[in-house]
């Protein structure tokens, strides 16, 4: 197990080499500065990567890693950075408003300052936020690159750097570097000050000069003098800090997709081949792609002090783990194989894209809405009604299965009923969860808003997704739904969930969840949902052929 | 009883399934229609119908016919008969809550105290002092403009009152009318400005009996005066020549070491302009004639210089250092609020102390930025009898003048444009009208509602000036009318319900995440005082902790803060007696649900005989 994650860690560390042209420095003492950011105190190693990635798209610049770059950008010595193109417009009609190359997607801060047609458009968007309107596609991408700009911008000045410690705690506003300019102001003893500036100073030297001694002793020594001197103890633990970089470049939830990959493939081999050993090493894959995705959810837990479901990217890690984590239970009642293997395909998919898609799916982490902080019943309430998500996603593979012998292997009635056997079990699960999640969700709701139920979208949405599966599951009693029916609306029901889930949130946004609410993405979800109203429409075909040729058992569960 | 076909018809399983599917769509349409048009609206549409009350009902009777119809019950069916009787219960405590229930709002202005709270329902108050009447009539509330008869108040044999418009969303519009009463109410005109290129229209109104009035319409300045005197007459058109005339939104004052120096704003508004012997430069970034917080944010509710503020930025000249760049809100009328943006993150200060002086003539709301303009100077005759003009170009020479009559086309002498006084009213009264607007998509529900109120049988008559008789009443607003010499007063408002107990705020505070402005935390310290039972207790009130007393329960639901005003907050109050039906219900529904699944002794059995025929 040691072994495999090591494999994995220097496969990813591989991507990020060591810096060619400044041989022998270390970043990762400045790594460990703690830095105001966003309201939460975190290490600079988390800041870079967060930055470079919001500006750049990318986890590193031309063999450069993130500190190397910020450092880079902070001091801008000789004014190259300002010329490099790293800002990333993937937009084209935005790029063809402020008269961009359309073709190019990263252009230079300079080339940007100053673009006559995206001060028109953020113009147009300043006046719409002020009305409460909605903005549209061209408003929004033309908000995030100002944002990226004026990032850009303070970081070039210094004033994003936040990392002088109040003495007061960490929840008292801290200082950028720039004060260090004034006379005065800060809160430390003059010749703390200035020796610290001093020190600064000599790093900055190192590095300009590509001093690697120089840099790595005057960067180390400012991590000390920051916590002691500076401080004065009123800073974050090393061991907090370490664990927060640690889990930046080990990137669990990355290697979990993977060993979830790796889990499907042998799954595959043994499904095909029939040999033993593959079972078994899927499985076993699974259940350390299980272990390693539960590893990063709990730091994740640790690092920001609460459970992690309260955007759509931390709702996708949970959600997915727990399709997993069914597809096992399942497995444990039934010990087919194949209920695993669907189970991971959601699982992988869904944390590629999270692992891909930054600017939907945002993956840093971030203070809660003042509605959501410290309250017990959000936190049960919230889980128990991904986790039925979780259970009707596990639904949705093995209905996925189930379509799938109708299209290629409809008279194999025998799998068909086995697999909507399980397919059903894992439907039960989920209408218990969402229904008990549902009423968690007005308890909450009445905790803290003071009614059960308001008619809210979200709620609503719950409710109608819980609505098709119970629609589903009296339509089997009515006789409306045999085999193929019961699979396909259970298949159905799912995209009731994918709108509570997202839809809600991402295409509605309106309503008292806003907090979560986000954009982008539709692309991909409508994607989704014609490739699988296909594959139903091609399985009904395949079955009504078949049924012609020969009479088919659809009854819908096996005999007994 | 069992056995009658309407009662197989309620139990059926085929009718659960259609009614399941069809509160399904009827919900997807009401969320497509809350994305469109607002939560009010689907309320009003959807939620609060009767009809949607009606399916609620079939579903609820479809449950408990589906229960009954299987009695007696086995105890295999015990899963099915408490998930049946807990959704039963959980619709029961949901009616109770619609029906007896209490959802309120209540904002307490720091510092003092209030005892009624808000329903969401409007109402029409109306009140007959000298008769003693005081009738309080609700109103329906339409998701969309609505004409007609919409309710009617009775007032005794003699007299009836209408509501005869409804606008649910509204901005307030001021618009000019004759004077019902002669000889009253200052002079007011209606005029247009044009040339080939444009075409401009504002209304003036000349409010001083001895200053004239200014608005700024596009390139030119209009000034719109009396003339009290034949002296005063001569004056005016014997002028020739004045210096010319910028459009004056006012003054900035930097104070620096203790000199003052003054830069005019709109100058100030084209760019950075220099100052102290050009040592500091200033630029004002945005002008904003009614500053007003809103989520966190300055802006302007409206053109009126209600609270004049400008957001500027200053700068040490000629320094390549951003450092030394900074921006200031100042706001007129409050010189102490004056801010320093990032003040708490930035150390370094210029040192320089801004505040603001308005110009202090007429409406500045249209200024032009910065050129300068020609003037259109009219003027009226005190008895109301004469109407004369004067132009002036930008040099500031007089290019025509001379009387004029509403409706004549008339050269201005400058830039091709003329001008055509539509309309001109001796006597006039400024009234304010809504005007209604369409709902924009994802904006909340914090709109403007207005009423129009008008007496029974007047609406058709006395129509003359295209003004239907009657009054505009804006939420919240109560007018005193005359009527047949009787003294009304009228108020639309929404319902208000009067608590046992007073709740005094004593400060209402907002805590930020580190670092940054966003709002974490908001709590309120109250005090209940309860005279009735000699209560007097402190309380806080903050986000997810509400204060529960005397069967109500507070929450913190939002808050409002202006510039000038002592923070408002808003406790959302609340009075459930579904509330233990509601929870009991669900305990039932849950555990049905458990059994059902799970604890089926069948179902217990196939796992293990599956498990071993595996092995």
């Amino acid at each position: 197990m040691k072994k495999l994650v090591l494999f994995f860690i220097v496969l990813t560390s591989l991507s990020q080499a060591a810096p060619e042209n400044r041989p022998g420095f270390d970043f990762t003492s400045f790594g460990e500065i703690a830095i105001q950011h966003r309201g939460r105190v975190k290490p600079f190693d988390t800041f870079a990567s967060e930055s470079l990635q919001f500006v750049t798209g990318k986890r590193g610049w031309n063999d450069k890693g993130a500190i190397e770059c910020m450092v880079g950008w902070l001091f801008n010595f000789d004014r190259e950075w300002e010329n490099e193109e790293l800002v990333k417009i993937g937009y084209k009609p935005l790029k063809k408003e402020m008269g961009l190359d359309e073709e190019k997607n990263f252009f230079s801060y300079s080339q940007l300052q100053d673009n006559e047609g995206l001060r028109k458009v953020l113009k147009d968007a300043g006046a719409k936020s002020r009305n409460k309107e909605r903005l549209n596609d061209l408003e929004k991408k033309a908000v995030t690159v100002q944002n990226q700009l004026e990032l850009i911008g303070d970081i070039f000045t210094g004033q994003a750097l936040t990392i002088l410690p109040n003495p007061e705690g960490l929840s008292a506003n801290w200082f950028p570097i720039t004060s260090l300019n004034a006379q005065g102001g800060l809160p430390y003893a003059s010749d703390v000050t200035e020796r610290f500036a001093i020190v600064l100073k000599r790093a900055i030297e190192g590095f300009v000069n590509k001093d690697a001694k120089l840099w790595n002793e005057s960067s180390a020594q400012l991590v000390t003098m920051l916590n002691e001197d500076l401080a004065k103890g009123a800073y974050p633990e090393k061991k907090v800090l370490t664990r927060e970089i640690n889990y930046n470049h080990l990137r669990p939830f990355r290697l979990a997709w993977g060993i979830y990959v790796l889990g499907f493939v042998f799954l595959m081999v043994y499904i095909v081949g029939r040999k033993k050993i593959f079972q078994s090493l899927g499985l076993a894959s699974m259940v350390v792609g299980l272990g390693m995705h539960a590893y990063g959810f709990i730091v994740r837990c640790l690092i920001a002090g609460r459970p992690p479901v309260t955007n759509m990217y931390e709702s996708v890690i949970w959600v997915t783990w727990g399709c997993v984590f069914f597809a096992m239970l399942v497995w444990l009642a039934y010990r087919n194989s194949v209920i695993p293997t669907a189970a991971s395909v959601f699982a992988f998919v869904g944390l590629i894209l999270a692992d891909n898609l930054p600017l939907v799916l945002d993956p840093s982490i971030n203070p809660l809405e003042p509605v959501l902080r410290s309250n017990y019943w959000l936190t049960i309430h919230v889980l128990t009604i991904t986790l039925s998500y979780a259970a009707f996603a596990l639904s949705l593979c093995l209905g996925n299965v189930v379509m799938g012998y109708y299209v290629f292997r409809p008279t194999q009635t025998v799998q068909i009923q086995n697999y909507s056997l399980y397919m059903y079990r894992a439907m039960q699960i989920g209408v218990v969860l969402l229904a008990a999640g549902t009423i968690l969700g007005g308890v909450w709701a009445d905790y803290s808003w003071g009614r059960f139920w308001g008619w809210d979208p979200k709620e609503v949405w719950a409710l109608i997704a819980l609505l098709l599966y119970l629609a589903v599951l009296h339509g089997r009693f009515t006789g409306w739904l045999k085999g193929f029916g019961f699979a396909a609306t259970t298949v159905v029901s799912f995209l009731g969930v994918l709108m509570a889930w997202y839809g809600v949130n991402f295409v509605l946004g309106v309503g008292l969840h806003s907090y979560g609410f986000g954009s982008g993405g539709i692309g991909w979800v409508m994607g989704y949902v014609s490739l699988q109203v296909a594959f139903i429409v091609l399985g009904y075909l395949n079955y009504q052929k078949a049924k012609t040729a020969q009479p088919l058992d659809n009854s819908i569960f096996p005999k007994g | 009883m069992f056995k009658t076909p309407v009662f197989k018809f309620f139990s059926s399983l085929k009718l659960a399934v259609i009614s399941i599917l069809l509160l399904a769509l009827v919900l997807t349409v009401a969320t497509c229609l809350e994305s469109l048009y607002g939560t009010r609206a689907v309320h009003v549409l959807v939620y609060g119908t009767p009809w949607f009350g009606g399916v609620l009902f079939m579903l609820g009777l479809n449950v408990l016919c589906a229960a009954l119809s299987r009695y007696p019950w086995k105890k295999s069916q015990t899963g099915f008969v408490l998930t049946h009787l807990g959704i039963i219960v959980l619709l029961l405590g949901a009616f109770v809550t619609q029906k007896f229930g209490v959802d309120a709002n209540m904002p307490v202005t720091e510092a003092s105290q209030e005892n009624e709270v808000t329903l969401n329902d409007f109402v029409l108050v109306a009140i007959d002092e000298s008769k003693n009447i005081k009738k309080e009539i609700p109103i329906t509330e339409s998701y969309r403009e609505k004409e007609g008869n919409i309710l009617s108040v009775d007032f005794g044999k003699e007299m009836k009152l209408l509501v005869d418009k409804f606008i649910p969303r509204a901005v307030a519009e001021k618009k000019l009318t004759a004077s019902p009463i002669g000889g009253m109410g200052p002079p007011a005109l209606k005029l247009e400005l044009f040339n080939s290129r444009f075409h401009l229209e504002e209304s003036i109104l000349a409010q001083h009996p001895s200053k004239p009035s200014e608005v700024n319409l596009g390139p030119a300045l209009i000034t719109f005066q009396v003339l009290n005197s034949v002296d005063e007459q001569n004056k005016f058109l014997e002028l020739k020549s004045t210096k010319p005339s910028a459009p004056s939104l006012g003054f900035v004052i930097a104070n620096v070491r203790g000199k003052e120096y003054r830069i005019p704003i709109s100058e100030a508004q084209r760019g950075f302009t220099a100052f102290l012997a050009g040592e500091y430069e200033v630029k004002v970034d945005e002008y904003l004639p009614y500053a007003v917080v809103e989520n966190n944010q300055l802006v302007s509710r409206s053109n009126e210089p209600v609270n004049p503020a400008i957001q500027l930025t200053v700068r040490k000249r000629a320094s390549s250092n951003p450092d030394l760049e900074e921006k200031h809100t100042i706001f007129a009328n409050f010189p102490e609020f004056s801010t320093l943006h990032g003040a708490h993150k930035k150390k370094t200060t210029l040192g320089i102390k801004f505040r603001m002086e308005v110009a202090k003539t007429g409406n500045t709301s249209l200024a032009l930025v910065g050129t300068q303009r020609g003037q259109l100077a009219l003027a009226q005759t005190s008895d109301g009898t004469k109407l004369f003009y004067r132009t002036q170009g930008k040099d500031g020479l007089v290019k025509a003048k001379g009387e004029i009559k509403p409706g004549v086309v008339t050269p201005t002498g400058w830039m091709d444009l003329q001008f055509k006084i539509q309309e001109w009213l001796p006597n006039a009264v400024e009234q304010t009208i809504p005007r209604s607007i369409e709902y924009i998509s994802g904006s909340g529900d914090n709109y403007l509602t207005a009423v129009h109120v008008v007496e029974a049988g007047s609406e058709s008559v006395n129509s003359k000036n295209g003004e239907a008789p009657g009054w505009w009443l804006f939420e919240g607003q109560g007018k005193l009318i005359n009527i047949a010499g009787r003294e009304i007063f009228i108020q639309f408002t929404r319902r208000r319900l009067t608590l046992p107990f007073f709740l005094f705020l004593e400060r209402f505070n907002i805590g930020t995440d580190p670092g940054t402005t966003k709002a974490a935390s908001y709590r309120s310290d109250v005090i209940v005082k309860d005279t009735q039972n000699g209560v007097e207790k402190k309380a806080d009130i903050s986000m997810n902790e509400p204060l529960k007393y005397g069967g109500y329960t507070f929450y913190q639901a939002s808050y409002s803060m202006e510039e000038g005003r002592p923070p408002v907050s808003v406790f959302a109050v609340n009075f459930d007696p579904g509330r233990q039906i509601k929870y009991l219900g669900s305990i039932i529904m849950v555990l049905g649900i458990l059994i059902m699944f799970y604890m089926n002794p069948h179902y217990l059995a196939l796992i293990f005989k599956r498990k071993g025929q595996q092995k």
